[in-house]
């Protein structure tokens, strides 16, 4: 069964995440912080990473810093970030084209 | 607090992607190659030329930047799929099938010299596909070693041997 990791800070939300992904037929794992992620991780095998960035405005920065983590790995996940907060153009998405991520809005 | 409804839509694209990377797992690649001044109702006779070779996937093609030599070698190798054939044997068939020796002899003019590279060098052609073969895998986005595609083996005197591990289309054009 392929693994899905959540990185969210809001464990609400996060919840929230893991109850929508119920009816996908995926095991879901999660973590509040990045680096428990990244060891997490290197610990399993992990199919796909759900980033939810605390601020939207800085989710650049975290992304960029995760994607650098990933580098190093032989078999990268697919990352997807989920922005939370009103859609703020197409620079956003065609950011996450350039480091081959998917950019998600959450309305 | 969202709710399980609101969220479903990054849920369905979590899925959708979920299935496309099992999907990428395994659907391979394929090569397409172009043959030059086909003669109506012959098939890869003596006289066409390898003009193009292309990396397919899905519904990108990515041409492979490759010499003549390079097309011939690579034509060559899918030709005798799935026999794994060693530097000597390729360096042994192009010097002899007379698809190779009239290479091109159906085109006006038809002054193009014949490509007969040597042992040593196939094996530097061989590096050389690969590398090209690298960049189109990583331009259509496969996780995939071009050694996984051209293969290489040992036989059991040692002697090296290579491959086309994928599945290979030659189209004609008349011109």
């Amino acid at each position: 069964m392929e693994q899905v990791l959540i990185i969210d800070p809001d464990p609400i939300h996060a919840t929230d995440l893991e109850d929508a992904l119920h009816p996908v037929n995926c095991r879901v794992l999660v973590c509040s912080e990045q680096e428990a992620a990244l060891n997490t991780i290197r610990a399993e095998h992990v199919d796909l990473v759900i980033m939810v960035p605390p601020s939207p405005a800085l989710w650049r920065k975290d992304v960029d810093s995760l994607c650098d983590a990933m580098r190093q790995l032989e078999k990268r996940p697919q990352i997807v970030c989920v922005l939370r907060g009103p859609y703020k153009g197409p620079a956003e998405r065609l950011y996450g084209d350039r480091l081959d991520i998917k950019v998600l809005y959450e309305r | 607090m969202k709710g399980r409804e609101e969220l479903r839509p990054i849920a369905e694209e979590i899925d959708y992607l979920l299935a496309k990377r099992r999907q990428k797992a395994v659907e391979r690649p394929r090569l397409a190659l172009i043959h030059g001044h086909h003669r109506p109702e012959t098939n890869c006779l003596h006289g066409e030329t390898v003009e193009q070779a292309y990396l397919a996937y899905e519904a990108q093609e990515i041409p492979l930047r490759l010499s003549p030599t390079g097309l011939l070698i690579i034509d060559c190798l899918s030709r005798h799929r799935p026999t794994p054939l060693s530097a000597t044997h390729i360096e042994r068939i192009l010097s002899s099938d007379p698809f190779y020796l009239r290479h091109g002899a159906n085109a006006l003019g038809a002054n193009r010299a014949a490509v007969r590279p040597r042992r040593a060098s196939i094996k530097v052609y061989m590096r050389r596909i690969r590398v090209q073969l690298g960049k189109a895998l990583k331009e259509v986005g496969l996780d995939v070693r071009p050694e996984g595609i051209l293969v290489s083996e040992t036989t059991d005197s040692n002697v090296v041997v290579y491959g086309l591990k994928t599945n290979v289309e030659v189209r004609h054009r008349q011109y």
